[in-house]
């Protein structure tokens, strides 16, 4: 009696599981160059979808739609199309390319002045002309104390002040306070307001950038910027279709809380004649739908009630892949991206109550001997374990400035031991586990390893790496961790290993973010500890050299420098996974966040063209 | 009676306030930083140096209202409150124990406003999201709506299902029904719902099986066609509904069955019964009357306890079914440390739970008559 | 000894085990076995092992270096990084089952299921590859990393098991206590003189200042974070036993000054809104905060989680014992003579056990399904713990792998079942026999 119902369930899953394992892996859905153009469908299926509407799969809801104020990538993929921007990303050509500009700024000798010209035609939605009013309402709202924009106001620190020119009346110069090279490259984040939508009363006239930028400044005593602080902060310039505005070829017209949100394309948009292929959009609808789920995706994707997705997990991508019936509906493809997995050691465990594990750059060089680095790809990327490549220092390996004769750290117990013996770590009291004696107390090798519990990936990474290590007499506490206390361990230094990732563009970086002993004093994103006056100057001199060749000779030592003191254990360069409807023909994929451009995807139509 | 109701709805009030300063303190004990976590944004898309953020740091705890004491009294020495940690030597002062009022705190604030962005509860304004900025109470509207309907549908369901079931297994306690039906029941209860969710979608969502339901939403995506009446809109919402209000009501099944069986099977069984029936009495009118009235004591109970998750949600049925409720929210704004989410959240959630205790209490004295709760000589 | 007999007594009595059929009571003790016994039947270590005449039980010691003799020599090994397998020996005696609950192994990873074709090493020095023996069989398949399912069935059975009685045992204890007591004493019983309630509300700054405030002051605010969480817990036993002081020390006898300056303690309100105030609090919050401070340990989470579920069992005893007062039998025995303790111990409780048994049982699969959920999220055990709800919870990312989540499954619907037709049987000491 009890038993039959077990049985029952036990061979329907059985039957259901055999339907699933098919072999049909297609192999050539890996494409190795950092910008791939997908080939349009030849054939095009009668039962497909012929509305000229695509449905993008988002993992999670954008915080909101503020133009301003806010920070989630939900947010950026939707705002790239309802908002413009001074200065964009050509991705195939991985350079910035002018959109409201009409050419890239002219920079001065000294590299602080940038003066751009805006282009003519750009019109607000209520017909107004795009002017340098709105440029500068946008700069001083960013800077303005009262605004609600925490997490990137530092990035207006370095904007001194805006002057427009007196002669022409779409020519500015935007004055910055030190050389920088993300001086240009900031203006690609942030979106242009219109300054008559945002503030019609001309309050932000009154005040200065110097007032902004000045300490002293008690904005709470100035009644009008309060109020208008109030306004422009309330919520429904974030939630509210209406109260959306922006100068992209899309608006905003739905947004169902948790569930979806729906842009459409304006008439007779100022950017439908434009020469640049990159700023024409020829979807008519885009819906952005929100499913955390894994299976629940996969099942859109079956019933083709999803068109495209760059968010998947590789076990979805692999089962998908392998089901005829959505390989004949879909692309699938791995992209190569600039993203990459480390383990960070912290090095500098001051101010905090972690023992001093990781001082030593032996034992550091030790633990890299003993991370089973291709068994962690193996599991995370299973049978495409082999296109996966393994980063060596801190530029990826696609990027022209990589530096080829580091050679990887291969896994290797023995030699690891060693390593560690001959740095004073033994076991002296014979327990299993490695024990030294550290400002005479005597500290054994146990190791708190913090990870994201975001994507079960990470634990299984985690504990693959502790059993590894327990190999060599190193006890590994995991500790999963939510994302806002990972993120506050990691600058807080908090921790003895964290496994973490880190985004990266084909732009030249700006070591200093990660790597300047200034971003460790301030708590930020110098979780390691790495860093001495000699890093730190090159590093200032890799940020203000111009010319190409030099500039990416000093990477190739920067490179060295980390190679030697490993900071991380590097692990591999992530692949996305991505997910495109084959009625949609113009698809580029590429390495860069979001990873294709939704605006570009023509709907292939039934008659050949 | 209701002199009782009277002072029962009463107590509501300082009951909540008790309940919010708790929450207050409950929530500052946790380790995290609320600034901390609204500046670093909930991506980590942007490095920055946090360096050049202390300022914005100390005026955005000012602003928030982060940096003053919780409530109007404070245990403290005599001294200054905030010299009691400091080592200098100080006077005898330091260990006198002390009560000190302070008339600006976060309590009196969350209760009448800032004068800054909020208006205070007691004039409906229940401040505004740290991470979002959304304001709290469009916030909470926005996704209860499901979380309740969900909860007190699926517990009314249960209600009507386990209770046909527990009355003919009662009457015919050998039939196969009776014994088959149990066990179906005990195995649907012991799969986590987290699984039996992904089950039912595989096998009723999935094109290869059978493709009757659609795998996530509340709604279709890109909101109804235009111009449709609201009849028309509930018949496309339903399918969408289906699965999840199933994983809802399964669980509480076998364990409702079971409490209605034993306890039936028990009250008929008693003295009372027996008299009834040596006293003629027709078998399915009084004698069933009879019994029904003392089983739900042990029925009402279970059925209060179903308030509290009304407002809570299931984080897991959310996040299966992409359910825009309350439990996801809750569960970011506990990582995002977003207090005035948090508080409503406990406030609304405490509301509810006490209407529910009361209304079972009266059930109470309403299904059992011997059960009063009007004052009594002392016995 | 009387203790432990009456406890034993306690748990015969809510298992009835010698009332069930054969096959029932055959497979709870088949699982009671399997979480005494797991490391004997499934450990990666051999049981027994015979190397060049000296004989040695690898399994159970607990040494953590191991001596390895190969021809001839000998040397310490740390017992993590030995593979028993490649180890040459005379006689080497493995359990049944030759893997434990996490190890990986790459050659069968990838979720390997039961029926499909397995691999082991045939030559360390060509890592070539061979069908798997028989012996070596993942019987029951294995998870992404390669971990056996089976073995990690049999230390989870043991894990569960246990989180799920202590839990339900700290629970009822909780529940019944507050619940009798609310239930029991109602609003009109106890009083205390109102000088004594004076003096205890003036007590609650000095008290609290000097137990609370003053030692931190004294240690400094480095140094306090290093005391153990325990000395918090004893400070609040201090800080209640001094406000209860003046009620003992009786400034005014209460029984000759009977209606003037005393009060009644409304019991049950109190308790009322308590268990409210508990319950308004949603218990996600409640463990993720609490989860968040201390890093989850299976003690850590039998602890939050017994002290979460109490409040159900709580009101059904508070709700049964209102009951049970107004049948009027308390009276009978009050008129007896008989003291409160004894009616509450030998009747009323029995009595009310009835509802409360059933909860209780639900209770452990309760608890159980709970740390499944917390999986779930990500909260909860340590990851490298495996448990029913762990495996469940990986087997939602691959569905193809339905053996991840068939046998766990089984195992919590088969104990289920088992401890509902436990609950089933009739309690002795049901209210007809009494009256």
């Amino acid at each position: 009696m009890i038993k039959n119902p077990a049985l029952l369930l036990c061979s329907f899953l059985f039957l259901f599981a055999c339907k699933e394992s098919g072999k049909n892996r297609n192999f050539d859905s890996i494409n190795l160059s950092p910008v791939v153009q997908l080939q349009d469908t030849l054939t095009v299926d009668p039962l497909w979808s012929k509305e000229n509407t695509i449905i993008s799969h988002l993992s999670s809801e954008p915080d909101n739609l503020h133009p301003c104020n806010g920070g989630s990538s939900p947010r950026s993929e939707i705002l790239i199309q309802t908002q413009a921007f001074l200065l964009s990303t050509d991705f195939e050509k991985q350079t910035f390319a002018p959109e409201l500009a009409t050419s890239l700024p002219e920079i001065s000798s000294d590299g602080l002045s940038l003066t751009y010209t805006l282009r003519k035609d750009a019109k607000w939605d209520n017909g107004e002309t795009l002017s340098v009013s709105d440029i500068i309402f946008t700069a001083k709202a960013q800077k303005c104390p009262l605004t609600n924009n925490p997490s990137v106001k530092a990035y207006w620190k370095n904007l001194k002040t805006i002057i427009p020119d007196s002669r022409d009346s779409e020519k500015f110069t935007m004055i910055m306070k030190e050389n920088n090279i993300q001086n240009m490259s900031f203006v690609t984040s942030f979106c242009i307001m219109q300054s008559s939508f945002h503030d019609p009363k001309n309050i932000l006239n009154n005040f200065s950038f110097e007032q902004f930028d000045d300490s002293s400044f008690r904005p709470e005593n100035e009644k009008a910027l309060l109020d208008w602080a109030q306004n422009f902060n309330d919520d429904k310039y974030g939630r509210i279709p209406e109260y959306l505005n922006g100068l992209g070829a899309y608006k905003v017209v739905n947004w169902e809380a948790g569930q979806s949100v729906t842009i459409i394309k304006k008439k007779n948009h100022w950017t439908a004649n434009s020469k640049d292929s990159r700023m024409l959009s020829y979807p008519e609808k885009i819906i952005y739908k929100v499913n955390k789920d894994e299976n629940s995706v996969q099942l859109e994707f079956k019933t083709q009630t999803l068109d495209v997705s760059t968010n998947l997990s590789m076990g979805s991508f692999i089962t998908l892949a392998s089901n005829p019936a959505v390989s004949a509906n879909y692309h699938h493809v791995l992209s190569l991206t600039y993203n990459y997995t480390f383990l960070s050691f912290n090095e500098k465990p001051e101010n905090t109550k972690r023992a001093k594990l990781f001082t030593d750059k032996n034992v550091r060089r030790a633990f890299a001997f003993l991370t089973p680095v291709d068994n962690l790809t193996k599991v995370v990327y299973k049978e495409y374990s082999s296109y996966c490549k393994r980063m060596i220092s801190n530029v990826s390996p696609l990027k022209p400035e990589f530096n080829s004769s580091l050679k990887a750290i291969e896994l290797n117990i023995d030699t690891a031991v060693l390593m560690l013996n001959k740095s004073g770590w033994t076991d002296s009291d014979a327990d299993g586990i490695l024990d030294k004696l550290i400002d005479g107390i005597k500290t054994p090798l146990k190791v708190e390893l913090i990870y994201m519990n975001s994507s079960p990936d990470w634990k299984d990474m985690a504990t693959l790496i502790a059993e590894s290590y327990a190999k060599a007499g190193i006890k590994t506490e995991l500790m999963p961790v939510d994302l806002r206390v990972y993120m506050e361990k990691a600058r807080q230094h908090d921790f003895d290993m964290l496994l973490g990732s880190w985004g990266g563009t084909s732009f030249p970086e700006d070591f200093s973010q990660l790597w300047h002993t200034k971003s460790w004093l301030n708590n930020g994103s110098n979780y390691s500890g790495f860093g001495n006056p000699e890093s730190d100057a090159l590093i200032d001199s890799i940020k203000t050299e111009i010319n190409i060749e030099k500039r990416n000779k000093m990477i190739m030592r920067f490179q060295e420098m980390i190679y030697d003191d490993q900071p991380y254990v590097f692990l591999f360069c992530s692949m996305r996974r991505n997910l495109v409807h084959k009625r949609f023909g113009n698809v580029s994929l590429f390495a860069d966040r979001p990873g294709l451009l939704l605006n570009n995807f023509k709907l292939l139509s039934t008659t050949a063209e | 009676m209701r002199s009782y109701l009277l002072k029962r709805i009463i107590f509501f009030i300082p009951t909540l306030l008790l309940l919010v300063l708790l929450s207050f303190m409950l929530l500052h004990l946790a380790p995290g930083d609320p600034v901390d976590r609204m500046m670093m944004g909930p991506d980590t898309q942007y490095h920055q140096d946090a360096g050049e953020m202390t300022d914005q740091r100390s005026y955005w705890t000012h602003r928030l209202g982060l940096d003053i004491p919780l409530f109007y009294l404070s245990i403290g020495s005599l001294e200054n409150p905030k010299s009691v940690f400091d080592n200098k030597v100080g006077s005898w002062k330091k260990f006198v124990p002390f009560l000190h009022f302070h008339s600006d705190n976060q309590f009196h604030r969350w209760l009448f406003g800032d004068n800054l962005s909020s208006k205070g509860i007691l004039r409906g304004d229940f401040g505004i999201s740290y991470s979002s900025g959304q304001k709290v109470s469009d916030l909470i509207s926005s996704r209860i709506g499901w979380s309740l309907f969900f909860a007190l549908f699926s517990v009314t369901l249960a209600y009507l299902i386990s209770l046909p079931i527990g009355l003919y297994s009662v009457q015919h306690p050998e039939s196969l029904f009776s014994k088959t039906s149990y066990t179906i029941l005990i195995l649907l209860f012991s799969l986590p719902v987290f699984w039996t969710a992904t089950v039912l979608l595989m096998i009723f969502s999935n094109p290869d099986m059978f493709y009757i339901f659609p795998a996530s939403g509340v709604q279709p995506a890109g909101g109804f066609p235009a111009g449709i009446s609201w009849i028309q809109k509930i018949r496309m919402t339903v399918p969408y509904l289906v699965i999840p209000t199933i994983c809802y009501t399964y669980s509480s099944l076998a364990f409702l069955s079971r409490i209605f069986r034993v306890t039936i099977s028990d009250v008929l069984k008693q003295d009372f019964i027996k008299t009834a029936r040596a006293k003629g009495l027709p078998e399915k009118t009084d004698v069933g009357k009879h019994a029904f009235r003392n089983t739900l004591i042990p029925v009402i109970t279970v059925f209060s306890s179903a308030f509290p998750s009304a407002v809570g949600g299931s984080i897991l049925l959310e996040t299966i079914f992409s359910i825009p409720g309350m439990g996801l929210t809750i569960y970011q704004s506990i990582d995002a440390k977003d207090y005035p989410v948090l508080i409503a959240v406990f406030f609304l959630t405490g509301l509810i739970t006490m209407a529910g205790f009361l209304i079972s209490d009266l059930l109470y004295a309403v299904a059992d008559p011997r059960i009063s709760f009007s004052k009594k000589t002392a016995s | 000894m009387k203790t432990i007999k009456t406890v034993w007594t306690a748990l015969k009595n809510i298992f009835r085990l010698k009332d069930q059929p054969l096959w029932l009571r055959r497979i709870f003790q088949l699982y009671i076995f399997v979480a005494l016994f797991a490391p004997v039947i499934a450990n990666r270590e051999p049981l027994f092992m015979l190397q060049d005449g000296s004989w040695s039980f690898p399994a159970f010691q607990k040494s953590a270096y191991v001596i390895i003799r190969d021809n001839g020599s000998e040397f310490s090994m740390l017992r993590q990084a030995v593979n028993w397998q490649a180890v040459k020996s005379d006689v080497q005696i493995f359990a049944p089952i030759p893997y434990d609950a996490s190890s990986s192994d790459l050659l069968n990873y990838n979720y390997a299921s039961p029926l499909g074709k397995q691999w082991a090493i045939a030559d360390i020095s060509t890592s070539e590859l061979k069908p798997i023996s028989w012996r070596s069989r993942h019987w029951l398949g294995t998870t992404k990393t390669g971990a056996d399912v089976l073995a990690g069935l049999i230390y989870s059975t043991r894990l569960s098991l246990f989180i799920g009685f202590f839990t339900i045992l700290i629970a009822s204890f909780i529940g019944i206590c507050i619940g009798s007591l609310a239930g029991f004493f109602g609003d009109r019983t106890i009083r205390v003189s109102r000088t004594s309630l004076l003096i205890s509300l003036l007590l609650v700054v000095p008290a609290g200042f000097y137990i609370f405030i003053i030692p931190e002051k004294i240690i400094g605010p480095t140094e306090s974070e290093n005391v153990p969480a325990y000395f918090t817990f004893l400070k609040i036993i201090l800080f209640v036993f001094i406000l209860l002081l003046p009620f003992n020390l009786r400034l005014k006898k209460i029984s000759k000054d009977s209606t003037q300056k005393s009060w009644y303690i409304p019991v049950d309100t109190l308790l009322s809104r308590f268990i409210e105030l508990f319950l308004s609090v949603p218990r996600l919050i409640l463990i993720i905060t609490l989860a968040a401070i201390s890093r989850p340990s299976v003690m850590s989470l039998i602890i939050i989680l017994g002290f979460t579920s109490w409040t159900g069992i709580a009101r059904m005893v508070r709700a049964e014992f209102i009951r049970l007062k107004s049948t009027g039998f308390i009276e009978a025995a009050t008129s007896l003579g008989l003291s409160n303790s004894r009616k509450i111990f030998s009747h009323l409780l029995p009595n009310a056990f009835i509802p409360v048994r059933v909860g209780i049982i639900f209770g452990i699969a309760g608890a159980i399904l709970a740390e499944a959920g917390l999986s779930f999220l990500g909260i909860g055990l340590s990851p490298g713990t495996v448990s029913w709800g762990s495996m469940m919870a990986a087997g939602r990312e691959q569905f193809s792998a339905w053996w991840l989540v068939v046998f766990p499954g089984l195992a919590i619907s088969v104990l289920l079942i088992i401890l509902n037709r436990i609950a089933d049987q009739k309690n002795q000491f049901s209210q007809e026999k009494l009256l």
